[in-house]
């Protein structure tokens, strides 16, 4: 009996282990919770959450109509979430405003290619070489970027504490995710940018299939957008900068990268407008039209 | 032989609770891409960490692992930004938001 009260005695601590192994427990608001209990997660796959709600909604249609600064507006875009200290943010928002200013050529190529497809949708009738020109505006443009801000990034490297340096490779690899999803063609047979056109302008079932099917004859004829290249420099970049001693001059990426995003994104916004146009009626054409313009005078850093 | 059965009873209750309980399991979801692109992360044991659907969630070598039990340091942020009118764990400060100019 002396060992049975002796084994009775360890039942507390089995029915916590049998518990314990049962895996999660809801989040407690207890300040006592132990860093050892932790648990591996199922990684958020497919999608990129696009569809949860409004804001990160807003972030899909930014991303679908800004490409210009490729990584670097990522870069740009991440900063302003790290949770940066006091003491940080004045050297961070110089850092900043000279990271947008070097995007800024790039921004003004891309707000002409987008005036240029509000015109032609207000017209149902598209100036090609207007567009043409004006895309080859933005790749010249977005390819001189990677140079133009490797001291920044620099100063950025030696701002920030090796956390907030990995919370900003993750930002960017995330902003990566959502800019790649937002700008694929399949993405638009569930949740993406024609189906947000339908919502917006309240198109008719017919509509939306008669402007699918010429997307999706469109699109066909334009270059993909590599993503191995960018996988490649995701990583480059995230190891080279969680690293102690960081040099932008000596990543392996150039400039083209950012100048092949730009081209895919914009001409897979054109394919789309392109093919949405001539199915509107000319009250939708005129606010969709109004709204592209918007896309194209808004400035990512607040300008 | 009482004693035998009495263990024989707390093992039996005690391995049925680990398989009753495993097969309860919840696997919990990382943040999606929107969610770490947009929203404000904290630090905890040196890296940052993402308050998503009541937890705590952190990377490790590609991995996406989640506290079961909020450490006090966590609470007690979270606590804080309670305080500040404005602030949401996954606010991105409507710096990039359309909704002001539709």
């Amino acid at each position: 009996m002396t060992r049975t009260r002796s084994y009775l005695g360890l039942l507390p601590f089995l029915m916590a282990t049998a518990l314990g192994c049962g895996g999660s427990q809801p989040a407690t608001n207890e300040p006592s919770g132990g860093s050892a209990d932790v648990a591996e997660a199922q990684p958020a796959q497919p999608g990129t959450g696009l569809e949860e709600d409004e804001s990160t909604s807003d972030l899909a249609m930014h991303h679908r109509h800004h490409h210009h600064g490729g990584f670097a507006m990522f870069i740009a875009m991440g900063v302003d979430q790290i949770n940066a200290t006091p003491e940080q943010k004045g050297a961070i928002e110089k850092i900043k405003t000279d990271l947008w200013a070097k995007m800024e050529p790039a921004h003004e190529a891309e707000k002409q290619v987008l005036l240029a497809v509000a015109d032609g949708v207000a017209a149902n009738q598209f100036d090609q070489g207007k567009i043409d020109a004006a895309i080859q505006n933005v790749s010249t443009a977005s390819a001189g970027i990677h140079d133009a801000i490797a001291d920044s990034l620099n100063s950025l490297h030696d701002t920030l504490t090796p956390p907030q340096r990995q919370a900003l490779v993750d930002k960017m690899a995330a902003h990566f995710e959502v800019w790649h999803s937002a700008n694929t063609p399949e993405e638009d047979k569930d949740h993406g940018h024609l189906t947000r056109l339908a919502k917006e302008l309240s198109l008719t079932p017919d509509q939306v299939d008669k402007a699918r099917a010429a997307y999706e004859q469109s699109i066909g004829s334009v270059q993909k957008f590599d993503r191995a290249e960018a996988d490649a420099h995701i990583k480059a970049f995230s190891d080279a900068f969680a690293a102690d001693h960081f040099d932008a001059k000596t990543l392996p990426t150039k400039g083209e990268l950012n100048a092949h995003m730009a081209v895919w994104g914009i001409n897979r916004m054109v394919k789309l407008y392109e093919a949405v146009a001539p199915v509107l009626t000319p009250d939708q054409r005129t606010k969709l039209a109004d709204t592209i313009r918007e896309h194209a005078n808004y400035h990512a850093n607040g300008g | 032989m009482k004693t035998i059965m009495s263990l024989a009873i707390l093992a039996a209750v005690s391995f049925g609770t680990v398989r009753e309980a495993s097969a309860q399991v919840v696997v919990e979801v990382a943040p999606p891409a929107a969610y770490i692109a947009s929203s404000t992360p904290e630090y905890y044991e040196g890296r940052p960490v993402y308050y998503y659907n009541n937890y705590w969630y952190y990377r490790d070598h590609g991995r996406w692992s989640y506290y079961r039990r909020e450490p006090a340091f966590l609470y007690q942020r979270r606590s804080h930004w309670a305080v500040r009118p404005g602030y949401r764990h996954g606010d991105w400060g409507g710096r990039y938001h359309y909704r002001g100019h539709r």
